[in-house]
């Protein structure tokens, strides 16, 4: 999770608290992902404990963390207590609060509901005048700031990346100059809502990139919505609702690659991806690296469940026995894994560390993506989890071909036979 | 209130289905329809234009104002999980991509979306 939506989280919180007295409910999360199980370590860290987790997969009930067992959104009347009402809460850190909030409403879950990250400003489910006017007024906010963008590029064609994600920036960026020759696009700005992933769209082009606040940005994709620009596109899978790409994982297993290639692009699916141009510069401290005997570990991703320390310590274990040399990459206020030494090189010059290194082992996240072409052994590791609500595990869409080894996370690894 | 939205209203907070279309590709969509409206009871299909054997699965025909109305709000926020709105604006990546490269079949799409 991002550390501004951590502190977002942790203030509506600490707003809860000061307004409800949360150790006399049954407290519920909904949904099993990465931001209700840090929401659980917070309340733990506040000396309170979950009651359970709701989520409607199949494939996640009876799965535990901290003790707090994932059970059926329709099992909480029978768990919140004689007076649902008042001896129970439920707490979302999810983009989909919105329908999870119907859901319990429909089972007839009467107890409070409250959004502990605002995660989703494009969704409201309401058609009360006072939410149509607030969208209104959010809708022309984003035209204004439009308007400024395109007086500081006149003529140029806008591109919108609405989330924060690098994978989701490198593979639209891999395949970007098919589609502007396709339609004929020109001058191009990009528009992002972290500095890091100007860096991921710096690796294609020295493009103009533009940073807004998440919140800022979503207007102004609103605001293309709204007046149907067609001089922007909004270059993503899922995000905001009006695309409906990720309906067809409900029907069909389709690769990340084929997602942005045919269904975001449309573009034929033998299209080759562009490769970067950048990406090739130095990082200061290159040469301490012990070249070829050194391993870059990457075990965050801020949207994808943890894997088990033991299998980062076990892997730590092999590689330090066989004359490695051990690094964390961190950023922020990450902390290396324990006997590594931590390394931060920037996006662009990730590449010269993880190839004069040798090996990269590193949890599927966007950064796998950026380093696909380094020239090194590459191992990605996955979570079991299901992408979405849908069938597929994250591994079948998430599969990279220019790694040496995709591999399930859970299974006992053994590392002497990669 | 306009009576569109009215019935818009009442369809979401009985939980039904509502797809809404906007397509020049009209004989596809026409087998799309067709398709959804066989195959799922709890949809209403509302549309502007419709051709000759296409009115008996058409619950609600549009006049230009009310399809202008309801696209405005559409496009204003989500206000519902429960709309279902194709359209091939060309600012935004849509499903019928699928179907031009021949990763979807039409039957899939319909499946998709419902």
């Amino acid at each position: 999770m991002e550390k501004k939506q951590y502190l977002e989280m942790v203030e509506s919180l600490t707003s809860l608290m000061s307004e409800i007295d949360l150790a006399k409910k049954h407290i519920f999360l909904f949904g099993h992902c990465n931001a209700s199980l840090e929401l659980i370590d917070l309340l733990e860290a506040k000396g309170l404990q979950a009651s359970a987790i709701l989520d409607n997969s199949d494939e996640k009930q009876g799965r535990e963390y901290r003790g707090v067992e994932v059970v059926y959104p329709k099992q909480i009347n029978e768990l919140s207590g004689d007076n649902p009402k008042e001896d129970s809460i439920v707490l979302i850190a999810s983009r989909f609060y919105e329908s999870m909030h119907k859901q319990l409403r429909e089972l007839g879950y009467e107890g409070p509901v409250r959004k502990v990250i605002d995660y989703n400003t494009y969704a409201d489910y309401s058609l009360s005048d006072e939410t149509i006017n607030r969208m209104q007024l959010r809708e022309q906010a984003g035209e204004r700031l439009t308007k400024d963008l395109e007086e500081k590029y006149p003529g140029y064609f806008k591109v919108f990346f609405p989330f924060n994600a690098l994978g989701d920036v490198y593979l639209a960026m891999s395949y970007w100059p098919h589609f502007a020759q396709k339609r004929s696009i020109g001058k191009t700005v990009f528009c992002v809502p972290a500095p890091v992933l100007a860096d991921v769209v710096h690796l294609f082009g020295n493009y103009p990139v533009e940073i807004y606040e998440q919140k800022l940005l979503d207007s102004m994709i609103q605001a293309a919505i709204y007046t149907q620009d067609k001089d922007s596109y909004i270059a993503h899978h899922d995000r905001p609702y009006v695309i409906n790409l990720h309906r067809a994982l409900y029907v069909k297993k389709i690769p990340m690659e084929l997602i942005y290639r045919c269904g975001v692009f449309g573009l034929e699916r033998d299209t080759e991806p562009v490769l970067p141009k950048g990406g090739t510069e130095r990082f200061s401290d290159l040469d301490s690296i012990p070249k070829g005997k050194s391993v870059i570990f990457s075990p965050y991703a801020k949207s994808v469940t943890a894997i088990d320390d033991k299998v980062w310590k076990n892997a730590i274990a092999f590689y330090a026995e066989n004359g490695f040399k051990c690094y964390t990459n961190v950023v922020g206020d990450e902390k290396p894994l324990d006997g590594t030494e931590p390394i931060s090189p920037t996006i662009a010059q990730l590449r010269s560390v993880i190839e004069q290194a040798g090996t990269f082992v590193g949890i599927r996240s966007g950064l796998c993506d950026v380093i696909r072409n380094a020239n090194a052994k590459k191992i990605a590791l996955y979570p079991d989890y299901n992408y979405c609500d849908t069938q597929w595990k994250a591994i079948d869409i998430y599969w990279i071909d220019q790694f040496d080894y995709n591999i399930l996370a859970t299974e006992e690894i053994e590392w002497e036979k990669l | 209130m306009s009576e569109v939205i009215k019935e818009l209203k009442e369809a979401m907070q009985s939980g039904t289905n509502i797809f809404i279309y906007n397509l020049d590709e009209m004989g596809f969509l026409n087998r799309l329809v067709q398709d959804i409206k066989e195959r799922h009871r709890n949809i209403l299909i509302w549309s502007r234009q419709v051709d000759g054997d296409m009115e008996k699965v058409i619950d609600r025909m549009l006049s230009a104002e009310e399809m202008s109305e309801l696209l405005l709000l559409y496009r204003r926020y989500e206000f519902t999980d429960k709309l279902i709105f194709i359209s091939d604006d060309l600012y935004y990546p849509n499903i019928l991509n699928y179907v031009r490269q021949g990763l979807l079949s039409k039957e899939e799409v319909t499946e998709a979306l419902l």
